[in-house]
């Protein structure tokens, strides 16, 4: 798990939900040597700082050690954009993430079952947790955080697929807590408590 | 050295497939042996033809084999250790042996091609490891000891390194997965050349050695390099390690890096997450630097935008970034 230091809150990386705009924004709130670092930096052309993911950069431990702030995305949503990321089809996807197929590429091997983009987004969520859907909240969600700015970044170049009923079904069968706690969020920083992490450790 | 000790050693019985034997020369104290089988149980003959069945049937927990060696006979006085039914059948496979100060050898040889990977933990350097010379399904390989050399030959699948060597050779190993080697105050040199790790790509850690001056880690597949905080080391060669996507060398010494032929593409998650190469805290010069820029393989779509950190070098303010950023790579000098 990865939690960025968000000042007072910590910040789950949640992958398509808006996490690399969440990073860098956090990168130029609570960390503005690093913020600097990245303006000064020199770009290929036709390249800006939004093009390029900056979670390595932020700040971050392995456990929250303050509250958490999350904006859970809808699941169905969520796994097309993954779906869309990677440039699969939602059968390979969905063979992937159900029954562990190897998504083959020519430089790395995938297992949607274990990867970042798949994960279920309940399992960021740790002792006190600040609820937010993804996009709808995501204003309410900078205001909390203190964020000036909350810029594009990472935007999606491929269309997402349409799933069938069937499809729709499998997916939120097997993010059935996601789309529960994502029902759940019926206003802006909603707070729930969830068990506490067992361990922390420093920033890296 | 390992191998000299290998040729010196003498054998009592021969081992078969799947047995350890483990050797002691006191004539006092005891000599404790813990292991676990797939079986839960295991099943050991001592010097004195004296057996002993262990376990509780849990897989999980150690077996652990003790004999008093008050009153024996001078000498070596070996002992075979398998994995058994529970009625001490020969059955199942051993996982995990560890062997205590009072050991003088482990013979693991008769583990020649096996399928089940096997951790050997020494806790002596006066212990010899006799290691097949077939390949060796080892998973990991701890030597709690000050060893002058350390020759991983033939290993398969290993999966972790933790000894005192001074010096280290795993090269040209094939199906290892990681490879861990820290915080070792003896290591000076590790060569872990011409590895082939198992697809999609392993690990190689080489974190905290103050004395690692040389480390050798070109023409390998592996994924992501962690080579940080080892104080002496002043060059490294990476050389056409095209696949090392996440490639961490920061706060060592360096002073030259040979990078032809690597292409680094992510390092934004992980348990480390590092820019796709992460130079910093190092005594690269502009010259050095610009060497890096110009060796590093083009970004081909659609791996993004890695980033190359060179801040807190004495070349990073003089450097020529377009070298880099020309090739698709964002450049961080401050």
């Amino acid at each position: 798990m990865t939690y960025f230091d968000a000042g007072p809150f910590m910040v789950p990386l949640n992958a398509k939900a808006g996490s690399s705009s969440m990073v860098i924004a956090i990168i130029k709130r609570w960390h503005p040597v690093v913020y600097q670092s990245i303006v000064n930096g020199h770009y290929p052309e036709g390249k800006t700082l939004q093009h390029v993911q900056w979670h390595s950069l932020c700040p971050q431990r392995t456990q929250p050690f303050r509250p958490v702030v999350i904006g859970i995305r809808n699941p169905i949503d969520r796994f097309c954009s993954g779906v869309a990321h990677f440039n699969v089809t939602v059968e390979m996807a969905l063979n992937s993430l159900l029954n562990g197929a190897v998504i083959q590429t020519p430089r790395r091997n995938f297992v949607f079952s274990k990867d970042i983009h798949f994960a279920k987004q309940i399992n960021n969520c740790r002792g006190e947790t600040h609820l937010f859907r993804f996009p709808e909240h995501v204003n309410e969600m900078a205001e909390l955080l203190d964020l000036d700015e909350f810029p594009e970044c990472n935007i999606a170049v491929r269309p997402k697929p349409v799933l069938t009923e069937e499809e729709k079904t499998l997916v939120a069968d097997h993010y059935a807590e996601d789309m529960d706690l994502y029902q759940s969020i019926s206003q802006p920083n909603s707070i729930r408590v969830f068990p506490e992490p067992t361990q922390t450790n420093d920033f890296v | 050295m390992l191998r000299e000790r290998q040729a010196r050693a003498t054998f009592t019985l021969p081992a078969r497939t799947g047995e350890a034997l483990v050797s002691a020369n006191n004539v006092a104290g005891t000599l404790t042996i813990t292991a676990k089988s797939n079986t839960g149980y295991g099943f050991a003959t001592f010097w004195d033809n004296t057996t002993s069945l262990q376990g509780s049937g849990n897989p999980l927990v150690n077996i652990t084999f003790a004999k008093s060696l008050s009153g024996a006979p001078a000498g070596k006085k070996p002992v075979t250790i398998m994995s058994s039914n529970a009625l001490g059948g020969k059955f199942g496979e051993l996982s995990d042996i560890s062997v205590p100060t009072n050991a003088t050898e482990l013979d693991v040889r008769a583990f020649a091609n096996n399928s089940t990977a096997l951790s050997v933990v020494i806790n002596s350097s006066n212990t010899v490891l006799l290691l097949p010379d077939d390949p060796f399904v080892c998973g990991l390989l701890q030597v709690n000891g000050l060893w002058q050399r350390l020759d991983a030959v033939k290993f398969t699948a290993l999966s972790a390194v933790n000894t005192d060597a001074v010096e280290m050779d795993l090269s040209w190993q094939s199906n290892i997965s990681n490879i861990y080697i820290a915080s070792n105050t003896a290591l000076t040199t590790v060569n872990a050349r011409q590895i082939d790790y198992q697809s999609p790509g392993g690990t190689l850690n080489v974190v905290s050695n103050p004395l690692v001056h040389t480390v050798l880690c070109d023409n390998t597949n592996v994924r992501q390099l962690y080579i940080m905080g080892n104080a002496s080391l002043g060059d490294i060669s990476l050389r056409n390690c095209e696949y090392a996507s996440q490639i961490s060398l920061s706060n060592n010494n360096l002073t030259t890096v040979d990078m032809v032929g690597c292409r680094p593409t992510d390092g934004k998650y992980g348990s480390t997450p590092t820019p796709a190469l992460d130079l910093r805290l190092n005594q690269l010069g502009a010259a050095a630097i610009d060497k890096i820029f110009a060796d590093l393989l083009p970004v081909t779509a659609p791996i993004g935008t890695p980033i190359i950190h060179v801040a807190t070098n004495p070349g990073a303010a003089t450097c020529t970034p377009s070298i880099a950023t020309a090739k698709g790579y964002v450049v961080l000098t401050t």
